[in-house]
C-alpha cells in the first residue's frame, strides 16, 4: 500500500496515514494493521536495500520486495532513527513479512532485528501501564530450562505459555514468579485500540490513529539509551591490520578488539555443556531455534581447576567466525573471519535467554563496571 | 612425523608367487598372506581395537590443540587492544624462521619503538625441563646465527633479543627453577591463576629474588614487567599454526563454503583455492606468500585424499563432501574421515612391512631348496 508521494518526516508519515486512513484502507476485506519493525544496522545502511530501488519520500523510503507466491509484491518504508537504528513501516501480514523481508533481513550481513533484553522490555511494559493506563490482555512468555531466573515451581523446564486474560498485569507477574518466564510478545489494551509489542522490535498497531501509533517513537527514546549502547558495543567488536608508525618507520599489525559478556553469577559447567552441545544426554540439548542459528566446532571443556572452554563458533545464518574463550564469570568473543556486529548481538540474546539473563555485553579494552 | 610411502597400495603379489616357482612355497606363501590379512583385520577392525586406534588419534588432535591454546595464550594480548599494545608490544607472528626450514620458536613479538624482540616457546608439559631448556639454548643459537635474516624480515626495528617460555600456572613454577638452576637468560609467562582457570597471562617471578637473577628472568624493559601482569588473554585466537595437525588445518573447510553467501545461492557447498587461501593468509599472518600457498594446496590435497573434498570440472574449485551443511555435524564427519583414513594408512604400512619380511624369508627359504643355477656350475675341486 503506497502512500502519497510526499516528503515524509516519521511525524508526518503517521499523519498522513492518520489522516486519511479510508483513502488508503477503503473496503479491504482483510483488515490490515500497521506494523513497525526496528532493526539495527551499520552504518550506510540505504546500501542493505540497494537491490529493492528505494524511493526516497523526504526522510523515509519507499520499496517493494517481489513475493514469489503473490502476484503482488510487499510495500515498506524505511526511516533512519538515529545512527545504527532504523524503522520500517508497513500494512503487510506478519506472513508476507516473513516471507519477505524478514527472510532477506535474516541472510543479510549488516543488518538485524532489534532485540530488546528482558529489562529493557519490562521497561516498557512498566512505561505504557504508567504512562497510558494500559492493561495486557495478553501475551507470550518462555523459559528454557537453564536460565537463571528463579522460578517457584520446577525450575529445570523448558516452557512457553500463551496467556489470555484482562488481567495480564497480574498474571504476567504471577507467572513470572511461579514459574519464571519472561514475556517475549505482549499485546497491551490502550483507551480502545490495541498495540503488541515484541522482544524483536516489533510493533503492531491495530489503529491508525496518530496519537496511538507516536508512541513507537515514545518507546524507542524512552529505550534508546541502552540499545545504542548494545550497537555501539557491538559494532566495536573487530579486528584489522593496522599501520603503526614510529618515526620513518612503520609496520603492519593486527588489531583486536573482542567482546566480553560478564555473567551475573558464576556460570555451572553443565550450562557450558549445553552451551556447546555437549549436554545431550541429559535430554535437553539445544533449541530448535539455537540449531538454527550457531555452530561450535573444535570445542574444549576443561574442567579440573575451574570452568575453562573454548570454541570456534559459526553465525550460520551471516556467515561469521569467531572464538569463544570462557570462564565462569566471562566469555571472550574473538573476531576471527567475516564477523558482522549483529553475529555478536545475537549470541549475547543466545546467553542472555539460554543462561544467564542479567549477562553484560562489553569489550575487552573497556570493561563494563558492575552495576 | 610419520613418513609417508610413495605408494601406500599393497604390493602386488602376482609376480612373487611367479618367481617362487615351487607349489609347496607358493602355497606357504598364500597361507602366511591369508593369515598375515586376518591378523591385520582382528588388528585393525576390530571394534575395540578400532576404539582403541580412534582414540590415540583423538589424543594427537586434542594433544595439538592444547599446544595451540597455550601459544594463544601467550601471543593474543599483544594484539588485543589493550596496556601491552598500548605500551608497543606487538605480536609478529609465528614461527619466524619458517620459510628457512631451520629449527625455530613458536612466536615472536615486536617493541619497535624499545628495540626488542621476544622470542617464545609455548610449552603444554615441562616435565622434561633440562630437554626444554637445553633445546631453547639451541633455538637461542640459531636464531642469533639468523640475527640479519630476521632483522631484514620480521623484527626490522629490532637489536635486542629477549627469549621467553609460555606454560600454564601448574608448570610454571619447576620450570622456573629449572631455568634458575641452568643460569640461562629466558624469561617465564604464566597462563592462567595458580589455583584457577582465570583467562590471564602474567610474568612469573617469585618474590625475593636476587638482583642478579632478576636480569636474567625478567624483561629488560621494565614497564613491560609492571605491565605483564594479569592481562586479559584468550586461547582462542590462531585456528592454525604452520605446523597444526592436519585436523585442524582442514578444520577451516568445515566452514569455509559460500553456501551462506546470499549472493551465490547455487554455489552450495563449494569453495575455491582463493576462498581458503584468503582465510590462510590471515591465520598464518606475515607468512611468504609461497608458503602460505603450499600449506594452503597440500590442506585441500589431504582434504581430497581422506574423501571430504571433492574436485570440480571448475578450476580450483571444490566441493565438499559431507551429508550435512552444519559445521559442527561436518567436523564430526571430518575427524571421522582423517582418523578412519590413518587407521587405514597404518593398517596398509603394517601389512606392506610385513609381507616385505615374510617375502625377504620365503627367497632364502627357496634359495635353500633351490639352489641357483649357476652354483652347480662352480668349481670343485673335489673333482666329479
Amino acid at each position: 500500500m503506497k502512500l502519497a508521494n510526499k516528503e515524509y518526516t516519521v511525524d508526518s508519515f503517521l499523519e498522513e496515514i492518520s489522516n486519511h486512513e479510508t483513502k488508503y484502507f477503503e473496503e479491504s476485506k482483510e483488515r490490515k494493521w500497521l506494523k513497525t519493525f526496528l532493526l539495527y544496522v551499520e552504518s550506510d545502511w540505504l546500501q542493505l536495500f540497494k537491490k529493492f530501488n528505494p524511493e526516497k519520500n523526504g526522510e523515509l523510503y519507499y520499496f517493494m520486495i517481489p513475493n514469489s507466491k503473490e502476484d503482488k509484491p510487499t510495500e515498506y518504508y524505511a526511516t533512519q532513527f538515529t545512527d545504527g537504528l532504523i524503522m520500517i513501516f508497513t500494512f503487510e501480514t506478519q506472513d508476507e513479512y516473513t516471507k519477505t523481508l524478514q527472510r532477506y533481513i535474516n541472510k543479510k550481513r549488516g543488518i538485524t532485528q532489534m532485540w530488546i533484553k528482558p529489562e529493557i522490555f519490562k521497561q516498557i511494559r512498566n512505561y505504557l501501564i504508567e504512562n497510558y493506563q494500559s492493561y495486557i490482555t495478553s501475551f507470550i512468555a518462555k523459559r528454557t530450562w537453564s536460565s537463571e531466573i528463579s522460578s517457584q515451581y520446577r525450575p529445570r523446564i523448558n516452557r512457553t505459555i500463551h496467556y489470555y486474560g484482562e488481567d495480564g498485569i497480574e498474571s504476567i507477574k504471577e507467572l513470572e514468579h511461579l514459574y519464571g518466564v519472561s514475556p517475549t510478545l505482549i499485546d497491551f489494551k490502550i483507551g480502545s485500540d490495541s498495540l503488541r509489542i515484541t522482544n524483536e522490535g516489533m510493533f503492531v498497531f491495530h489503529t491508525l490513529e496518530i496519537t496511538k501509533t507516536r508512541i513507537v517513537l515514545e518507546i524507542i527514546n524512552s529505550i534508546l539509551l541502552e540499545q545504542r549502547h548494545l550497537h555501539k558495543i557491538s559494532t566495536s567488536i573487530e579486528s584489522h591490520l593496522e599501520k603503526i608508525q614510529f618515526g620513518n618507520n612503520s609496520i603492519d599489525v593486527r588489531q583486536i578488539e573482542s567482546g566480553l559478556i560478564k555473567f551475573s553469577r558464576p556460570l555451572e559447567t553443565i550450562l557450558a555443556r549445553k552451551l556447546l552441545g555437549e549436554a545431550n544426554e541429559l535430554d535437553i540439548g539445544r533449541s530448535q531455534d539455537d540449531e538454527l542459528e550457531f555452530s561450535f566446532i573444535d570445542k574444549d571443556i576443561k574442567d579440573e581447576r575451574g570452568l575453562l572452554f573454548s570454541a570456534t563458533v559459526i553465525d550460520k545464518l551471516k556467515s561469521s567466525v569467531f572464538g569463544i574463550t570462557g570462564t565462569k564469570d566471562e566469555i571472550t568473543c574473538v573476531p576471527m573471519h567475516r564477523t558482522t556486529f549483529e553475529s555478536f548481538i545475537r549470541f549475547y540474546k543466545l546467553i542472555s535467554e539460554s543462561v544467564d539473563s542479567s549477562a553484560q555485553l562489553g569489550i575487552v579494552s573497556d570493561p563494563i563496571v558492575a552495576k | 612425523m610419520i613418513q609417508l610411502l610413495q605408494n601406500d597400495q599393497p604390493i602386488d603379489d602376482k609376480p612373487f608367487i611367479e618367481f617362487l616357482k615351487l607349489d609347496s612355497l607358493k602355497k606357504k606363501y598364500s597361507d602366511e598372506i591369508e593369515k598375515l590379512t586376518q591378523q591385520l583385520k582382528k588388528e585393525f577392525e576390530d571394534p575395540v581395537e578400532y576404539q582403541a586406534k580412534y582414540k590415540m588419534h583423538d589424543g594427537e588432535i586434542i594433544k595439538d590443540r592444547n599446544h595451540r591454546q597455550v601459544v594463544n595464550a601467550c601471543i593474543y594480548p599483544f594484539s588485543q587492544k589493550g596496556k601491552l599494545t598500548k605500551l608497543g608490544y606487538y605480536f609478529i607472528r609465528t614461527e619466524p624462521l619458517l620459510e628457512k626450514g631451520i629449527s625455530d620458536v613458536d612466536f615472536v613479538i615486536e617493541s619497535p619503538k624499545k628495540q626488542i624482540a621476544i622470542f617464545g616457546e609455548a610449552k603444554t608439559s615441562t616435565v622434561n625441563a633440562s630437554k626444554i631448556i637445553s633445546e631453547m639454548k639451541t633455538r637461542k643459537k640459531v636464531i642469533e646465527e639468523n640475527e640479519q635474516y630476521l632483522q631484514q624480515t620480521h623484527v626490522p626495528n629490532s637489536n635486542k633479543f629477549e627469549y621467553v617460555f609460555g606454560t600454564h600456572a601448574i608448570e610454571t613454577r619447576d620450570l622456573y627453577a629449572r631455568i634458575v638452576e641452568s643460569n640461562e637468560k629466558f624469561v617465564s609467562w604464566q597462563y592462567g591463576g595458580f589455583d584457577d582457570n582465570s583467562n590471564i597471562l602474567s610474568i612469573y617471578v617469585p618474590e625475593s629474588v636476587t638482583k642478579e637473577t632478576r636480569e636474567k628472568v625478567m624483561h629488560q624493559d621494565d614497564e613491560l614487567n609492571r605491565n605483564l601482569v594479569r592481562v586479559n588473554t584468550n586461547i582462542t585466537y590462531k585456528n592454525i599454526l604452520p605446523k597444526s595437525h592436519p585436523l585442524a588445518m582442514m578444520s577451516i573447510l568445515t566452514w569455509i563454503d559460500r553456501e551462506n553467501d546470499p549472493d551465490n545461492d547455487d554455489k552450495k557447498g563449494t569453495f575455491r583455492l582463493k576462498d581458503l587461501l584468503e582465510i590462510f593468509a590471515i591465520e598464518l599472518e606475515k607468512f611468504s606468500n609461497e608458503l602460505i600457498e603450499k600449506l594452503t594446496k597440500k590442506t585441500i590435497h589431504e582434504a581430497v585424499e581422506i574423501g571430504f573434498v571433492r574436485e570440480l570440472d571448475e578450476t580450483d574449485t571444490y566441493k565438499i563432501i559431507s551429508q550435512s551443511s552444519d559445521p559442527e555435524a561436518r567436523y564430526e564427519d571430518l575427524k571421522r574421515k582423517w582418523i578412519d583414513h590413518a587407521i587405514k594408512k597404518a593398517k596398509n604400512r603394517k601389512l606392506l612391512e610385513k609381507k616385505l619380511k615374510l617375502q625377504s624369508k620365503m627367497r632364502e627359504e627357496k634359495l635353500r631348496i633351490q639352489p641357483p643355477i649357476d652354483s652347480y656350475f662352480k668349481e670343485d675341486v673335489s673333482g666329479k
